[in-house]
């Protein structure tokens, strides 16, 4: 019984500790990608460019909070990760729907769909990573 | 007493009441024309269109707007020979611009042009490493027109949102002789 507890518990720290690394490598693409984007040319929209720049410092802060800090608080980093990533998504939609302070952005853009793809695998991972602490930190 | 006076300036005052109305209507026909409302809804979030050219949201030919800053070389408002001033259309998409015209000889031009792609564009008449002319940022399905002067030479209309230039949205101009 405490054996098989053992490990559980040790595969869930064994998930917790991949998903930690899996979100900050998610956050840190999403920053090297609108960073990236910002030096291509979006740095020259209005609030659009700045806002790419905020996401690239965003998004190193929250993978280096992600992998730094004490095991009681990465559910907290992780949320934090997950809305951000979650903004950027919705943004990203947003943008390309009905347009996002006067820019209407197109899915044939650089990196458009890597972005999506990023930014929603960094919602799922992050959001799993919430569950998971969450869970461990409630028993 | 004062009563000859008072008709006096009520006679001059409705006598020039048909004047004013005349230059309202002038104002309006500036921009009353529009053939897209939303050209000009999107063009309130961009930038100041480059010196030396006129830039709306329609084609307004009849009463070009007096451009107060100084050309800074070959742009310039259509003022002296509207007569002479030729239509091109430059229609922008994902991710091109496509001339209505093959061959450009030197004088004014209007450009007519129309955003047919999802995303916003805008078009820049740029000549040795400069632009010279510009459009207000223009949405998807709008339309915008610039006025400019091309002098003998090459230049480069191009796309100046994001990246878009780099991704094909540019085009050589040579205007010869």
């Amino acid at each position: 019984m405490s054996g098989r507890t053992a490990t559980r518990s040790s595969r869930t720290g064994v998930a917790i500790a991949l998903l930690r690394l899996a979100g900050a490598v998610l956050l840190v693409a999403i920053a090297v990608i609108h960073g990236y984007l910002w030096q291509q040319g979006y740095s020259g929209i209005d609030v659009i460019g700045p806002a790419f720049l905020v996401q690239s410092v965003l998004g190193v802060g929250g993978a280096l909070l992600l992998l730094g800090v004490p095991p009681r608080l990465v559910p907290w980093a992780a949320t934090l990760g997950a809305l951000f990533a979650a903004g950027s998504l919705a943004a990203l939609v947003v943008s390309t729907t009905v347009g996002l302070f006067g820019f209407v952005e197109t899915t044939a853009a650089t990196l458009w769909w890597e972005s999506f793809w990023v930014e929603a695998a960094a919602v799922v991972v992050l959001v799993a990573l919430v569950v998971l602490t969450t869970r461990r930190t409630g028993r | 007493m004062h009563h000859p006076t008072r008709r006096a300036a009520a006679l001059a005052l409705v006598l020039s009441l048909p004047l004013l109305g005349a230059c309202s209507d002038d104002g309006e026909g500036a921009t009353a024309p529009a053939a897209s409302a939303s050209a000009h809804a999107e063009g309130e979030h961009s930038e100041s269109p480059s010196p030396g050219s006129t830039t709306s949201g329609s084609a307004a030919p009849s009463s070009p707007v007096p451009s107060s800053a100084a050309p800074e070389s070959t742009a310039s408002a259509a003022a002296p020979a509207p007569a002479e001033t030729r239509t091109v259309t430059a229609t922008e998409g994902e991710m091109y611009i496509e001339l209505s015209e093959d061959s450009f000889s030197p004088g004014s031009y209007t450009l007519e042009v129309v955003n047919e792609g999802n995303a916003t564009h805008d078009l820049v008449v740029e000549r040795d490493g400069a632009d010279v002319a510009a459009t207000e940022t223009i949405a998807p399905g709008a339309s915008a027109t610039l006025t400019v002067t091309l002098e003998e030479g090459e230049y480069v209309f191009y796309c100046s949102i994001a990246n878009h230039r780099a991704m094909g949205m540019a085009t050589t101009v040579v205007v010869g002789a």
